[in-house]
């Protein structure tokens, strides 16, 4: 039984990412600005016919496409890693607040010290990290679960986003700008400046892949069992949190609130692969965020940023995987 | 679960008492009575109040016509017209959101929430799109329309057997809805300049966006709408009983919805094509009043009616109040309290039946 979960895993993971690279490419390659194959490939090996294809490729395309496939594996590994942590097919960082809360806290250090990336980096893990707790003590002191907690997020996710509003509405014109753009969820001018962080998530990912594959399948089995197969199940659950928020706080810094990838990756990957393996999960989630992105840049005749399309497409599918789960239940 | 058992038969018990010695419909009429004063003071307030204060007396030199041509302007070119927008807003999100929490029988329905408002709000998108200007009567139409396809679709599924039994699930489920709507109101506005332009005005949720004349094209829809929802309490509350006793009762379980649906349509499509998303009010004020009338649908919708504009109002003050001459809008001040107020009560112990 191990043995075929395993195999299946192992098969699916090269070949999600053989199917990442060549979108990497695609997105490098194609673009308002045309280029020949033969330039493409001598760009690629560091010597560009003309700076302005140098330009497009490496400075702007390349990078976009990597920030997309990796704030794609944060918020999939995110959403895939609190759907088992909660037991809960609803649950995800966006659904429950904590996209919300780190949006809360990168804004307030935009705004009152006009700050950088790395100033609103510490405002998101903060923010990510107090509606973390919230909800944690949520779960251990009030015994909610379920649906009821998922609705406990909603209340946060509006409290958040109505402190957000307050915030713009406080501030001077500029950088309220600076603010709403980041707040949109898009990828428009994201470049290597984004990449370091996005990596740090992506080596953690593959750590807690590895080191906590073993806990994660017993607390499948629900708390009992797991602590009688020895799992300190509490310390476990809020260690996984803690890095599922720092991924979602991770995603947001990087690309924005973009909705909706981190609650239907994880349901794709699993009912395609039949397993939970959080790096099949996470790679499908760099896909279909890059899929998103390049549809956000060419569906229509105008640019709309990424996180419009997913909502639009993700929310119907969250509405889908509510009406399955009701006829299941009855 | 013992003390519910215990309080429901005291309930019981009071209300038995109630019905012999009649003084509960005098609690009513002094209920109604305190609300309507509340109501008049909120209004002359919101009148008086502002980066402008005045006082009372002023305030009366300025109806009498002999105040400065300044205090003239400040109250009847901008703070009567918010003022009334208040009113009409207020008393459509407060009638709409008990009508839903009953008939959805969730607690945690609202306009605004579930989607209805966001409905709306496309509907007035598409409506710019298609005719090309954001002309006030066609707005009304399309925002209604919005708000009526949003509702049918809610209605219908909180009448499917397997959201039925869970409110949390439709609430969900209006969640995600409103979410995507928004979604693709956003997709259109982004892909159209001109659209872009135009809506800029709709989306501010606030009671200054829109000139008086919307609200004498807005009014008559608004209070003909909250009349309706006055006349129907009495069969809400039949079908509080259950679909079938309903019936037996000679209330159609599906004709007191389908009322319930055109009445939710009236009052939220105008109310969003005046003010824009305004939410979280019709959700916080039916449970502030069930904390006094208890969960008779009846009262619950027309006591709604009237708080709602009382707090709609008082939020809109404290907006202007609280920026030092920079207003917050109204939609971020209501957000802010309904969605604390939310909190709160999932988190209530009392409130098991919420699975």
């Amino acid at each position: 039984m191990k043995n075929s979960r395993v195999d299946k895993s192992a098969k699916w993971l090269p070949l999600l990412g053989v199917v990442s690279l060549v979108l990497v490419a695609g997105s490098a390659f194609f673009g308002e600005y045309r280029v020949s194959l033969a330039d493409f490939g001598n760009t690629l090996l560091g010597n560009p016919p003309a700076p302005l294809t140098e330009f497009f490729i490496m400075q702007r395309r390349i990078p976009r496409a990597l920030v997309a496939l990796m704030a794609g594996m944060m918020l999939a590994a995110s959403g895939g890693l609190l759907q088992q942590l909660l037991r809960n097919p609803l649950a995800s960082p966006d659904i429950i607040g904590i996209t919300n809360g780190a949006s809360l806290g990168g804004c307030l250090m935009i705004l009152i010290f006009g700050g950088s990336l790395a100033d609103a980096s510490g405002g998101a893990l903060i923010g990510a990290a107090c509606v973390s707790v919230a909800l944690l003590v949520a779960v251990r002191v009030f015994r909610l679960s379920g649906t009821k907690l998922i609705l406990l997020g909603v209340g946060l996710a509006a409290l958040s986003t109505a402190l957000i509003n307050y915030l713009l509405t406080q501030v001077f014109v500029p950088s309220a700008q600076i603010a709403q753009t980041w707040l949109v969820g898009s990828l428009q001018g994201r470049g290597w400046e984004e990449v370091p962080w996005l990596s740090a998530g992506v080596v953690l990912l593959i750590v807690v892949h590895c080191g906590f594959d073993r806990e994660l399948r017993m607390l499948q089995m629900g708390d009992d069992l797991a602590s009688a197969l020895g799992v300190s199940v509490g310390k476990v659950r809020a260690l996984l949190f803690a890095v599922a928020a720092i991924w979602a706080a991770l995603a947001v810094l990087c690309a924005g609130p973009i909705g909706f990838i981190a609650l239907v990756a994880p349901h794709i990957s699993q009912s395609m692969t039949g397993s939970r393996n959080l790096l099949v999960c996470a790679l499908g989630g760099g896909i279909l965020l890059m899929l998103s992105d390049l549809a956000a840049q060419y569906m229509l005749p105008v640019v709309l940023p990424v996180g419009v399309v997913t909502i639009v497409f993700g929310g119907g599918f969250f509405l889908w995987v509510l009406f399955k789960l009701g006829r299941v239940s009855v | 679960m013992n003390h519910d058992a215990v309080a429901s038969q005291l309930n019981v018990s009071q209300a038995g008492k109630a019905n012999t010695e009649k003084p509960k419909t005098l609690s009513l009429t002094a209920g109604y009575l305190c609300t309507v004063l509340a109501l008049t003071v909120v209004f002359l307030l919101s009148l008086c109040l502002g980066s402008k204060s005045l006082s009372i007396s002023d305030l009366l030199q300025v109806i009498n016509g002999t105040a400065s041509t300044g205090d003239q302007q400040i109250v009847f070119g901008l703070r009567l017209a918010r003022s009334i927008n208040g009113v009409l807003v207020g008393l459509a999100l407060g009638a709409s959101g008990a009508i839903m929490q009953s008939v959805i029988r969730n607690p945690i329905a609202d306009p605004g929430i579930l989607g209805i408002n966001a409905g709306a709000a496309l509907g007035v998108a598409i409506g710019i799109l298609v005719l090309g200007s954001a002309e006030m009567l066609a707005s009304i139409a399309f925002s209604l329309g919005g708000a009526a396809i949003a509702a049918l679709f809610l209605f219908a599924c909180a009448s499917m057997p397997s959201f039925r039994d869970s409110a949390v699930r439709i609430t969900l489920c209006g969640v995600a809805f409103s979410a995507v709507l928004a979604g693709i109101t956003q997709m259109l506005i982004l892909s159209d300049e001109h659209l872009l332009d135009q809506f800029r005005f709709w989306q501010v949720g606030s009671l200054t966006a829109r000139p008086i004349e919307a609200a004498l094209w807005v009014g008559p829809i608004i209070l003909f709408g909250t009349l309706l929802a006055w006349l129907i309490g009495q069969r809400l509350n039949i079908l509080d009983l259950g679909d079938e006793s309903s019936n037996a009762l000679g209330a159609s379980a599906s004709w007191s919805r389908a009322s319930a649906l055109i009445v939710v349509a009236l009052l939220c499509g105008p109310a969003t094509a005046l003010a824009g998303p305004v939410a979280f009010v019709g959700f916080a004020v039916p449970h502030l009043v069930r904390l006094v009338y208890g969960n008779n649908t009846k009262q619950v919708i027309r006591f709604s009616a009237l708080l709602a504009p009382v707090l709609l109002l008082l939020c809109d003050i404290a907006g202007r109040l609280v920026g030092n001459g920079a207003e917050v809008q109204v939609g971020i001040m209501t957000a802010i309290i309904g969605s604390v107020m939310l909190i709160v009560l999932i988190l209530r112990p009392s409130t098991k039946k919420l699975s």
